[in-house]
């Protein structure tokens, strides 16, 4: 068991984090990014990502049908950014996939247990980001995402309940958020150190 | 805003490469380009995100980190070199495809710093990233040029990429929103106006867009403080190598014209009594109308006039007149046109000149 790896878990929303703040108070854009400590570098270029794909019981469960290709697409576009062919400077290297369910559901979504507004209400994405990975460590043996680097999860609707100056996450102004796992037990084969981020 | 699963709508295949990437950077440490108040290079730079949020990349899906993001993550080397400093004018500048070079040694992007008091500015020149697909998005090739506030501040890392749009920046204010169309700021260029070397070969302070300053330090918040402070710096004669792609130009930091020759140096001393061609190189975008020619007989010594007021030509016919000497100084001073010529720059011979005095008398 690799306890000493840090897995970063962190939950993409939906396209908002980009909005328009033409109208918006920007009081909130000019604080300093938190600091941040590097899953990788070009003395570690390798990085193993997974990707888990969200969906709720008001949503429809199907995959986008461009899952593969945006897996595909993010290997290709990171290896072009950092492209080295020298020995002893290699490109970035990315173990990106998506985590599907097995047998035919592999076209599907990992389903949470309850609707959207059930997280963004009174509970926290944690919550959500727990439940589903519970699901993944139950289905599969070994957890596929036990030992990796990062997970990131892409919900199908919005369940944050960060709350910026302004008001709640997922507000087309003041972008998205991902919580992470801060209590992990009970998820089977989940081995590493969580860590929370906040993303924006 | 929800997800569109509905498998065929290829925005939200768009939006969340573009999104999921630049989270994942985040995590492989790469932050949103430092302070605020960036302008125009959202569809140039990934990292951008929302602070760039009038230039929005989601629509755009992937497009290239801007090189100094990629050079300048925090607490690791970089996937790509800091900026290469030009701290003098710089004739036949090669500026390699940034992202065409696999090796990372191999990548380039310039920058000058330019020094005015009170004011802290800086140009970075890059090249265009046209060898990635990525780079497609945009249609363009060429040159991208960027006004930057101490970039090495990650606090306050301002930016404002400058193109060749003809339609910024805008005279009252200093905003130059390329592709961005609203109410409150109307449509002003393209993201695809880069300096290509055909269409527009030339940024200098007599250009639009031009060189020059934002009259503050203070970061500005999408709509900059006015550009109203005179620069000399330059990139002009832009264009690209038949050979091997490279974009070449010529970067000047101030609004001197260069003495090329005689320049000091070499084994060929200059003969009391010949004619000696000097030349300079004439810049037509400097505003130039006249140019003066003092020679000193020391480096320390007093300049004295050889012609004033000369036609700026790139040429003048010297008759050597001064005694014999080893520690020559020719000075071509530079003037603008006007009631009341003011001095543009000044460029002095870099070597000792000597004049050889060893005629035979009749």
């Amino acid at each position: 068991m690799n306890t000493m790896r840090a897995l970063v878990f962190v939950t993409l929303l939906s396209p908002v984090f980009y909005g328009n703040l033409a109208a918006a108070d920007l009081s909130w854009c000019s604080a300093p990014d938190p600091p941040i400590t590097p899953l990788i570098s070009p003395t570690k270029p390798s990085i193993a990502v997974r990707i888990v794909f969200i969906a709720f019981p008001e949503t429809s469960p199907a995959l986008p049908i461009w899952a593969d290709s945006l897996a595909a697409d993010m290997r290709a576009f990171m290896r072009a950014m950092t492209g080295d062919t020298s020995p002893n400077a290699p490109a970035m290297n990315v173990d990106l996939k998506i985590v599907k369910r097995p047998g035919a559901d592999s076209v599907l979504a990992w389903v949470a247990p309850q609707p959207a507004s059930y997280y963004y209400g009174s509970h926290d994405t944690g919550e959500l980001n727990k439940a589903v990975m519970t699901m993944i460590g139950q289905t599969y043996e070994p957890n596929p995402t036990a030992g990796v680097d990062a997970v990131l999860t892409i919900a199908y609707k919005c369940t944050s309940v960060f709350t910026p100056p302004q008001g709640k996450g997922c507000d087309i102004d003041y972008g998205t958020t991902g919580l992470g796992i801060t209590d992990p037990s009970g998820i089977p084969g989940w081995s590493a150190i969580p860590k929370a981020r906040r993303l924006i | 805003m929800n997800l569109d699963v509905s498998g065929d709508h290829i925005n939200s295949k768009l939006a969340q490469e573009a999104i999921t990437t630049h989270e994942l950077m985040h995590l492989f440490g790469y932050r949103h380009p430092a302070g605020s108040g960036n302008v125009n290079y959202g569809r140039y730079d990934l990292q951008s995100g929302s602070q760039g949020g009038f230039y929005q990349v989601v629509d755009m899906g992937l497009v290239p980190i801007h090189p100094f993001t990629l050079a300048h993550p925090v607490n690791e080397p970089g996937w790509a070199p800091l900026p290469i400093p030009i701290p003098r004018d710089t004739l036949d500048l090669h500026v390699p495809d940034f992202f065409g070079h696999q090796l990372r040694s191999d990548r380039k992007s310039y920058i000058v710093e330019i020094t005015h008091t009170g004011i802290i500015q800086s140009f970075l020149l890059v090249n265009h990233q046209g060898a990635t697909p990525y780079d497609n998005k945009y249609q363009g090739s060429g040159l991208l040029i960027w006004h930057l506030l101490d970039p090495f501040d990650p606090e306050h890392g301002f930016r404002d990429l400058e193109l060749a749009s003809g339609k910024s920046p805008n005279a009252v204010d200093g905003d130059d929103a390329l592709e961005l169309s609203t109410p409150q700021v109307p449509y002003w260029g393209s993201a695809q106006d880069f300096f290509d070397g055909t269409s527009a070969s030339d940024f200098s302070y007599l250009t639009n867009p031009n060189t020059n300053l934002y009259n503050t330090n203070d970061p500005p918040i999408f709509y900059p403080d006015p550009q109203d402070v005179l620069s000399g710096f330059a990139v002009e004669n832009i264009r690209r190598s038949n050979t091997n792609g490279d974009m070449i130009a010529d970067v000047y930091v101030d609004k001197a014209q260069i003495l090329e020759s005689p320049d000091g140096g070499g084994s060929n001393p200059i003969q009391r009594g010949s004619t000696i061609v000097v030349h300079w190189r004439v810049r037509p975008l400097l505003g130039a109308a006249t140019v003066d020619l003092d020679i000193a007989e020391t480096a320390n010594g007093e300049f004295r006039s050889l012609g004033s007021g000369l036609p700026n030509t790139g040429t003048f016919n010297w008759l050597v007149l001064q005694k014999g000497g080893s520690d020559y100084r020719l000075k071509l001073t530079t003037r603008a046109s006007g009631g009341s010529p003011h001095v543009l720059g000044t460029d002095i011979s870099d070597n000792p000149i000597t004049i050889d005095d060893d005629r035979s008398c009749p």
